[in-house]
């Protein structure tokens, strides 16, 4: 009797616990696969994003401007970062986060959250063409660029801009406002402020080229955190680097200090390897040619200085390596059109 | 009398250890049963996500074909006038890239190989399967530009799984104002994920 009762309660017992282990295997499962799952879902993100961007590294070929709006299957908290000279995409939260290198030149505003992203790609010559800039953020997001109407420069920059907006991404057309001072921002309801006229916005770009020259070059600096359209990561805060071209000023709109400064290492880099391209075409163009005609030496020099020129940018982010810089590209913009045999580029 | 009680004390007990057992098994059955499952559908989840990469580093390879012509190292740059707009790649720079490989590596990440083929006219003479070189009667002598390979570490093998191909225009610069285009064809290497275990990925 006593046997019979006691194998009832080892029984229960039993199946009180296999049950507990099959419930807990179960949740246990259950929650790994969701975010097993998930991740997937990041990666493939991740993936589509970075393919994407692709094809727009090689627009400026064909385009000097071009623009897509993104529609992805979910929202995606986003972000760039640009660690070690190299570009990330971080896509996910929660601890469910993917990452992929990204060879392309991307620059976006802040931490991205949406569901809409807007793409927008600018080539960048220093004069040659070196890439494809892209610009990304999110549909949200909201500019305001202030600026000078009566100033030439400012009012050619502003025009360009509008341009790309409106011949590229039209849908973005809302997303910018232009006005003359900081209020009409502000009415406009504007989350990140650009100033080209020193009225401390978010982003304040400076240029510094002659007349005539506009935004070929020039300083930028980021205002601190929360200043203006408060659109700005703590790290921007009152940081200073330059632009060189006015497809870098663009960027620099689109962009927080860490990554722009990072990018711009990574570009001069390129910059100075596209200059090698191009020095050793010279090199095999000066063997065909006939050197008392064409003196392509002279030639390959320039771009060797190109190369130093564009490093110094990279390293020092002054304003004395950026005009040296822009003053060497003008000078072999020169000399590669007056050759009276095959040009460079 | 004694003897009978035992008797029957004794079968209980047996009855006891045979039922007992019994779980037991019942148990280890079981466990065994889920075992099986968990390793099938952890073997099919594997094969999943390998299937998944593979497709992924297939997608890029593509778009990577796609990006490769339009790259400022390659393109026919504004002094070839209107060729210049369209999928056109200067021979030049084509050696040019060739000569300087590991400063491009990064650009090519991802991919096992990526060369670039004369298609038409085809290669004759001495040029038949030499790689190309600066020469004379460039690049008529030759048949291939190589401009990228991956490296490959110990233990690791079989190259390329699948190829993808594009055609492009391959131009030469004569004069100032004469170049030459032939026809020319891409290829890039899709690096085998199972046998290399290596590859971009998130």
């Amino acid at each position: 009797m006593k046997d019979k009762k006691g194998m009832e309660v080892f029984h229960w017992i039993l199946i009180m616990i296999v049950g507990a282990v099959i419930l807990l295997f179960g949740v246990i499962f259950a929650g790994k696969s969701g975010g097993v799952e998930q991740q997937k879902q990041n990666v493939l993100v991740v993936e589509y994003l970075e393919m994407f961007f692709n094809p727009f590294t090689s627009v400026g070929a064909i385009a000097d401007s071009f623009g897509k709006k993104v529609s992805l299957p979910y929202e995606i908290d986003a972000e760039l970062r640009c660690e070690g000279g190299k570009e990330f995409l971080f896509v996910g939260s929660g601890g469910k986060i993917s990452s992929e290198k990204i060879e392309n030149f991307v620059y976006t505003p802040s931490k991205i959250k949406a569901r809409e992203l807007f793409v927008l790609t600018k080539s960048f010559e220093i004069p040659f063409r070196v890439t494809d800039l892209i610009f990304t953020f999110d549909s949200g997001q909201k500019f305001c660029v202030i600026y000078d109407e009566q100033d030439a420069g400012q009012a050619d920059f502003v025009d360009q801009l509008k341009g790309d907006i409106e011949g590229s991404l039209v849908d973005a057309q809302g997303n910018f406002a232009y006005c003359q001072d900081i209020g009409c921002c502000r009415v406009a309801g504007s989350t990140r402020i650009i100033s080209l006229n020193a009225q401390k916005g978010d982003v304040n770009l400076v240029p510094q080229g002659a007349d005539g020259e506009g935004f070929s070059f020039g300083e930028v600096t980021w205002a601190a955190q929360g200043a203006q359209g408060s659109g700005q990561g703590a790290a921007s805060a009152g940081r200073k680097s330059v632009f060189v071209s006015s497809a870098l000023a663009e960027a620099a709109i689109f962009s927080d200090y860490p990554l722009y400064s990072c990018n711009l290492r990574r570009l001069m880099s390129k910059t100075g390897s596209v200059s090698d391209i191009y020095s050793e075409k010279a090199n095999y163009l000066g063997a065909i040619a006939q050197p008392q005609v064409c003196n392509y030496n002279a030639l390959r020099g320039d771009l060797q200085q190109i190369k130093t020129l564009a490093g110094s940018v990279g390293s020092a982010q002054s304003l004395s390596s950026a005009r040296a810089l822009n003053g060497a590209a003008q000078e072999f913009e020169t000399k590669n059109m007056e050759l009276p045999c095959i040009q460079i580029y | 009398m004694h003897t009978n009680i035992l008797r029957n004390q004794i079968r209980k007990s047996k009855k006891g250890q045979v039922k007992m057992i019994e779980t037991i098994l019942v148990l280890l059955a079981l466990v065994f049963f889920f075992g099986i499952i968990i390793i099938f559908y952890s073997r099919f989840q594997l094969f999943e996500v390998q299937r998944l990469a593979q497709e992924v580093d297939e997608e890029r390879a593509s778009s990577l074909l796609g990006k490769i012509s339009g790259m400022p190292e390659l393109k026919c740059s504004v002094s070839f006038g209107s060729a210049s707009g369209t999928d056109c790649i200067d021979s030049y720079k084509l050696l040019a890239l060739s000569k300087q490989q590991a400063k491009f590596e990064e650009e090519f990440e991802g991919l096992s190989e990526v060369r670039v083929e004369r298609v038409y006219p085809p290669p004759s003479g001495a040029g038949i399967g030499q790689a190309c070189e600066f020469g004379n009667d460039y690049p008529e002598n030759c048949a291939y530009w190589q401009l990228y390979t991956r490296a490959r570490g110990a233990g690791q093998g079989a190259g390329s799984r699948t190829s993808l191909d594009s055609f492009v225009t391959l131009c030469t610069q004569r004069s100032s104002v004469l170049y030459e285009c032939e026809i020319g064809r891409i290829v890039v290497g899709v690096p085998d994920r199972g046998a290399t275990g290596a590859g971009g990925g998130a």
